[in-house]
């Protein structure tokens, strides 16, 4: 019998390049002695100076276990995520990126370990709103169901200002929307552009959203972001209104299209702006910069403000020391781990009320405390989380509205054209 | 594996007639082929074949993909996006092709001609390793040169504009969404003409010097001798430049990547952008897999379409004029 030597070769070529192409399934079983933690935040943020800490207690309760941790990409993360958590070779514990587009959809696919039962059997505190970003229902919608993921932190989005030019220029702290298109005014009119705004960024978005979180109450909030009900589009539409007044009064620079989130944030701490509508990761850095007197007031006027607790310490469904993973959960929700991330201006969700050092931490830790018990408001979570890829449609349209390139009316349109086309058909 | 595909390779067998005695050698040259096919399979086939079977279905990245036959091409064709898409390919063409190629044969020449037997080739050798500076610079390090260039604010280009006294022209460069493409557009020139310029100033060393001499004597001026013989003589190598770079436009991605995301708006979106935005920002995997698709077929039609005007036109160097 001759063999054909032409499809021997192509069946060896082929057999190769599907093991080359990963078709194959294999993997490295887990050291029952090593932790895998990943997480994505970088060296010089408190979050991380946080987990380092936490890493450090538990390898102090732990003898003889290695901890092997990770440091990955945001973009990493975003794009890949899903895909390390299907493979034979994921961490115990990362760090994973909330909402319904990126963890909603991993916990759905059952990529993650339930964690509802861990949680009661160990007591942990986790029965708060900071912490509904870690529950997913069984369509991956966040906010309610099975617990999947814990945050260690939380954020919210107010107006950081320059006390300095308050001062000089005789402007007080607004309180209510009037008062604060006056403030805007007030600044124009001395030749300063009074809000420093990257809309070719995440900024952009935010104020869009703040604007019409002044329209919204908590039931179209849960509308817009749970699908419960009809979406009031008629807010966004004023939001849109009174954003593109702004730009045409000068309030906003129209080469704000131009500029990322960072340069915005930059020119805020450099002293040029008098106001910077962003969140509290900026806490660190604007505490830093010693030229002048900075603060914060929440968004005037709103009951509602953009804000969540932080990224969430997932357990893959796939991961090899599960044990291991839980205690390390739980060492970064102690107090002295809390207390510690508040002292390095981080936003803690478990920390002693008053028990930051710094002006800052104390600043932000208790008004999210105040945000959280929702006597004076509540945290409205961020407008690109209902649908996947919400975000760059809310960019497009956010840059489309300060350059002009669109009515406020167009860009209400092609914000709810996405948003509907990505609703999770139950 | 069909076997009709093993027929028309056996054929092929019969061009190289074995040695008397060695016939148990017949087809042990075909163990030759293995690494390539290897990783033509791994790399091309079998990564291809995947992506179009994602593109029939309906598929979030996770779980299980849905079948659901042309349904995402059908979306694609009433896609208004996905035609800007393409409507902007044709400005990268014009970008990263027909400009560069341009500039890049003007270049070569003045090089080659003129700076080189008046400065001498150290001069020109220096200028041509200038010129293809930005093809070895990481595309991100460029990226982030440029947009620091660009910055509105405190960008070199509008600080320069205003210290001139022409603050007027100073332009929100990537964040206007009439002004963003043609800013793109001149990263990508910039970026190209070093290939070109490299590529052409080879061709021209292979350029019979006698040609230029005999022009010379005739009293043809520079312009002359440059349309009727660096033109002509360089057919092939435009030619070739040509094909390789309007296939590159039609896969352009970092550039945008870096530079604008697709914004502002979505006025500089590609159609590689757009479909990696579909795999991985919307996570509708198998549109964005039936976007690569069409992204394929439509590489595959220009690149057989300008191969077949090449051959066609490369054969002997006659003079193309009417």
């Amino acid at each position: 019998m001759r063999r054909n030597p032409v499809r021997l070769v192509t069946a060896v070529a082929a057999a190769l390049a599907l093991v080359m192409t990963g078709c194959s399934s294999g993997g490295d079983s887990g050291d029952p002695n090593t932790l895998k933690v990943w997480w994505w935040e970088t060296d010089d943020s408190a979050l991380s100076a946080a987990w380092k800490h936490a890493v450090s207690i538990f390898e102090k309760e732990h003898p003889g276990v290695t901890v092997k941790q990770e440091l990955k990409t945001y973009e990493q993360m975003q794009q890949s995520g899903q895909l390390i958590l299907d493979s034979n070779d994921t961490p115990d514990v990362l760090e994973y990126l909330k909402g319904n587009a990126t963890a909603g959809v991993v916990a759905k696919a059952g990529l993650l370990t339930d964690l509802t039962e861990v949680a009661q059997s160990r007591s942990w505190k986790v029965d708060n709103t900071a912490q509904q970003v870690g529950l997913y229902d069984d369509n991956g919608l966040m906010g309610s169901g099975k617990r999947y993921g814990v945050t260690n932190y939380g954020e919210y989005v107010g107006v950081w200002y320059n006390q300095d030019l308050f001062a000089q220029h005789n402007v007080q702290v607004p309180t209510t929307l009037a008062e604060f298109e006056n403030a805007l005014k007030t600044f124009t009119d001395k030749g300063l552009t009074p809000l420093a705004l990257g809309s070719a960024d995440y900024p952009g978005p935010h104020l869009l959203y703040s604007l019409a979180l002044a329209h919204m109450d908590e039931k179209s909030l849960a509308a817009y972001q749970r699908f419960e009900g009809e979406v009031d589009w008629s807010a966004w539409e004023k939001a849109a209104t009174t954003m593109r007044q702004w730009v045409e009064n000068k309030y906003i620079s129209t080469d704000s299209t131009g500029i990322p989130a960072q340069d915005a944030g930059n020119a805020f701490i450099a002293g040029q702006y008098p106001m910077f509508v962003s969140g509290t990761w900026w806490g660190g850095q604007i505490a830093e910069q010693p030229t002048f007197k900075t603060d914060q007031f929440l968004f005037p006027g709103n009951k509602l403000h953009p804000g969540s607790g932080g990224n969430l310490w997932v357990v893959p469904a796939k991961a090899k020391n599960k044990d291991l993973a839980y205690d390390f959960i739980e060492i970064t929700q102690r107090p002295e781990v809390q207390n510690f991330l508040a002292d390095k201006g981080g936003v803690p969700v478990a920390s002693e009320p008053g028990s930051a050092s710094s002006a800052m931490g104390l600043l932000v830790g208790d008004r999210f405390t105040e945000l959280l018990s929702g006597d004076k408001g509540g945290l409205a979570w961020y407008p690109d989380w209902p649908v996947a890829g919400l975000n760059d449609v809310l960019l497009a349209n956010t840059t489309n509205l300060v350059g002009g390139d669109a009515t406020p009316q167009q860009v209400v349109e092609a914000i709810k054209a996405a948003y509907d086309a990505g609703k999770p058909t139950a | 594996m069909p076997s009709t595909n093993t027929v028309t390779l056996n054929t092929a067998t019969h061009a190289v007639t074995p040695r008397k005695g060695t016939s148990e050698r017949r087809g042990g040259y075909w163990w030759y082929i293995l690494p390539g096919a290897v990783g033509f399979l791994a790399v091309v086939a079998v990564p291809f074949g995947m992506n179009l079977w994602y593109s029939l279905t309906s598929w979030r990245g996770v779980g299980d993909p849905v079948f659901i036959g042309f349904e995402n091409y059908q979306r694609l064709l009433g896609d208004p996006l996905f035609w800007a898409s393409f409507r902007h390919s044709v400005a990268f063409i014009v970008a990263m092709a027909i400009l560069p190629t341009a500039i890049g044969v003007l270049v070569a020449a003045v090089l080659f001609n003129y700076i080189s037997p008046k400065f001498g080739s150290k001069v020109a050798s220096f200028l041509r390793a200038t010129y293809y500076l930005p093809q070895i610079l990481p595309i991100a390090v460029a990226g982030v040169l440029w947009k620091w260039m660009y910055q509105p604010q405190y960008g070199i280009i509008n600080t320069t504009l205003r210290d001139l006294g022409l603050g007027g022209l100073a332009q929100n460069w990537l964040g206007d969404s009439d002004l963003a493409i043609y800013a793109v557009m001149n990263v990508l020139v910039w970026l190209q003409i070093g290939y070109t310029v490299v590529v052409f100033m080879s061709g021209l060393s292979r350029v019979d010097p006698a040609l230029y001499e005999a022009a010379e004597l005739d009293g043809a001026s520079w312009s002359q001798q440059f349309r009727t013989i660096t033109l002509n003589q360089l057919r092939p190598e435009i030619a070739v430049v040509l094909i390789t770079t309007s296939v590159a436009a039609l896969k352009v991605f970092a550039p945008i990547f870096v530079l604008t995301r697709g914004g502002p708006g979505t006025s500089t979106i590609v159609p590689a952008y757009f479909s990696f935005s579909s795999f991985f920002t919307t996570t509708k995997v198998g549109y964005g897999a039936a976007v690569a698709s069409v992204l394929a077929l439509m590489i595959s039609v220009v690149a057989v379409a300008l191969l077949r005007y090449q051959t066609r036109n490369s054969e002997g160097f006659d003079d193309g004029r009417p």
